[in-house]
């Protein structure tokens, strides 16, 4: 069946030339299959499935490439635009083909399309050129394929502590109308897909391109380490990595603010997909939290970690108003603390526990309700194995008398 | 006057008859013993002696020990005390979360360990290969003692996931 645009496992990827993409539904549905076959997921740190995303995502009118990098020891995103801007842009261009190709609803509405950049002069100046070459040279072959006017945009943004985190930047674009009322926080840690938005992180940009023009899988990606980004296979064991006076317990990953030590992975301390830079760890708690406040206005998504952060240390329940579920982990917190307390690190493992918690409470009510069932049952099959008896041990008697 | 004596009366004998219903009406203990059960871990597998985590609630709204659960460890003991108010010196192990595995291949398909699960998280028929849905397993070891083949091991599950 060669006509059968549908995708399985056992076959090997094949490159997806531009010439075979049309805007319809259906080569739609075969490039985000070629996007799941590869193996494509959030490069961030989130991990979500890209091909899911991006479903969830159809009609969306913008497309965010975000290229702002929320952890100050991690580099590959501006070391990626720099290597391969051609690529990422085409890798935009694919994203934004994935959620609007093929549909009818306001088929003049024009296609955003907006990198996000960091304000950092001398890399963006040098960084713009190729870009905006890159940008002439795809342009034109998206707006032909979608049929639509597709709008390029590069905006710099101060990147600071979870500026990167796809939620509060599309605040901070005036894309989303999620902005925090009354200081609630942001309801997060899901991959944003409303709001006629879809936000991918560079290096997936990326990766989408080379799937779906290259055939080729995700099984690699660049990583900072100590500042030098390097490509590694996923699975690569952080040991190997190390100096010999080094341990997995001395280096950190993910950044000092929002990260943790190698030892804590759960992934055995491998590269993963979600693993973007490797650092020493960061300075130990020089003083107890003094109250200060100062993690108060850091918060991105408006919480108050001063008090969750006394509320765990005293071990008490945490209040619900505190709002633990809402925390990004991505510790601008941390940045700012004159003790270093360790407080993303804190919340990080206060959630895990409860998620467990969970986890044990919903099988607890499942168990108690299969037992509850199966009492009743058994109950049931007593009652009538009595009642044949009893109607059995009638039938004789009534026979015995007959006789 | 006339008014203090009615009074007096009418206070007496509500107190009388207040008193009688509660010696005589069964006692309403429901409530306890529905918080007494939500502090269990709910994995049925009468090691406190009781034929399952209800009837072991019912228990201790009754007076028995709060330490005879394995499976709750002390955490199970210090939230039965908080609810309770009653102190104890029994230091329990803290407990591993375990899984039952069927060997497939040495399974005789007897049909032995369906009965005493007390979840019904065992499928298979006689002489079918039986198999334990993992998602409904509670650890309870109550299928191991009657294989009798032996082919039904616990293992530790990770907690966290």
């Amino acid at each position: 069946m060669s006509s059968d645009p549908t995708l399985t496992n056992t076959q090997t990827l094949q490159p997806l030339p531009r010439t075979q993409l049309q805007n319809t539904v259906a080569s739609r549905e075969r490039v985000i299959q070629q996007i799941q076959a590869a193996g494509v997921c959030g490069l961030g740190g989130g991990r979500f499935d890209t091909a899911n995303k991006l479903r969830a995502a159809a009609g969306a009118r913008a497309v965010i490439i975000n290229g702002l990098q929320s952890e100050p020891d991690n580099n590959s995103d501006m070391a990626l635009l720099q290597e391969t801007p051609k690529t990422i842009i085409a890798g935009a261009a694919l994203a934004a083909f994935c959620v609007c190709a093929g549909s009818t609803a306001d088929a003049d509405a024009a296609m955003s399309i907006v990198l996000a950049l960091p304000e950092k002069p001398a890399l963006v100046s040098e960084l713009a050129r190729t870009l905006q070459t890159s940008i002439e040279q795809e342009s034109a072959w998206i707006t032909n394929l979608l049929d639509r006017p597709v709008e390029f945009r590069r905006v710099q943004l101060k990147a600071g502590h979870a500026s990167g985190e796809e939620h509060v930047l599309a605040i901070s674009l005036g894309l989303s109308k999620e902005a925090p009322t009354d200081g609630a926080p942001i309801a997060s840690s899901a991959p944003l897909t409303t709001g006629g938005l879809v936000c991918i992180n560079v290096a997936t940009a990326h990766a989408l391109a080379r799937a779906v023009f290259a055939g080729e899988p995700l099984r690699q990606r660049l990583i900072t380490i100590h500042g030098k980004p390097q490509w590694l296979d996923f699975g690569t064991p952080l040991q190997t990595l190390l100096t010999p006076e080094q341990t997995l317990a001395s280096i950190w990953v993910n950044g000092r603010h929002g990260g943790m030590p190698a030892s804590d992975q759960p992934d055995n301390a491998q590269v993963h997909a979600g693993l973007f830079c490797i650092n020493t760890a960061p300075a130990q708690p020089t003083a107890p939290c003094i109250n200060c406040s100062a993690c108060v206005p850091a918060c991105p998504v408006g919480l108050r970690p001063d008090e969750l952060y006394r509320a765990l240390e005293q071990n008490t329940e945490t209040a619900p108003h505190l709002q633990l579920d809402a925390c990004l982990e991505c510790g601008a917190c941390n940045a700012v603390c004159p003790s270093n307390l360790p407080l993303a690190q804190v919340f990080r493992r206060a959630r895990t526990e409860q998620a467990a918690a969970m986890t044990r409470a919903r099988m607890a009510q499942k168990a108690k309700t299969r037992s509850a069932a199966r009492s009743a049952r058994l109950a049931a099959q007593g009652a009538d194995r009595a009642a044949r008896a009893k109607e059995r041990q009638r039938r004789q008697e009534r026979s015995k008398r007959s006789w | 006057m006339t008014s203090i004596a009615v009074l007096l009366g009418l206070a007496l004998l509500v107190g009388v008859v207040l008193s009688l219903a509660q010696s005589r009406l069964p006692k309403d203990d429901t409530q306890l013993i529905d918080a007494i059960d939500a502090l269990l871990p709910q994995t049925q597998c009468a090691q406190c002696g009781y034929p399952g985590c209800r009837p072991y609630a019912e228990a201790v709204a009754q007076g028995a020990a709060i330490d005879l659960c394995p499976p709750g460890g002390p955490t199970t003991v210090a939230a039965l005390a908080d609810v309770l108010g009653t102190a104890t010196t029994t230091v329990l192990r803290e407990p591993v979360a375990l899984l039952a595995i069927i060997d497939e291949t040495r399974c005789i398909g007897c049909a032995l360990c369906i009965p005493p699960c007390p979840v019904d998280a065992i499928v298979g028929a006689n002489k079918y290969m039986h198999t334990v849905m993992a998602e409904h397993c509670t650890g309870c070891e109550l299928c191991v003692a009657p294989c009798p083949v032996d082919c039904i091991a616990m293992v530790q599950v990770d907690a966290t996931q």
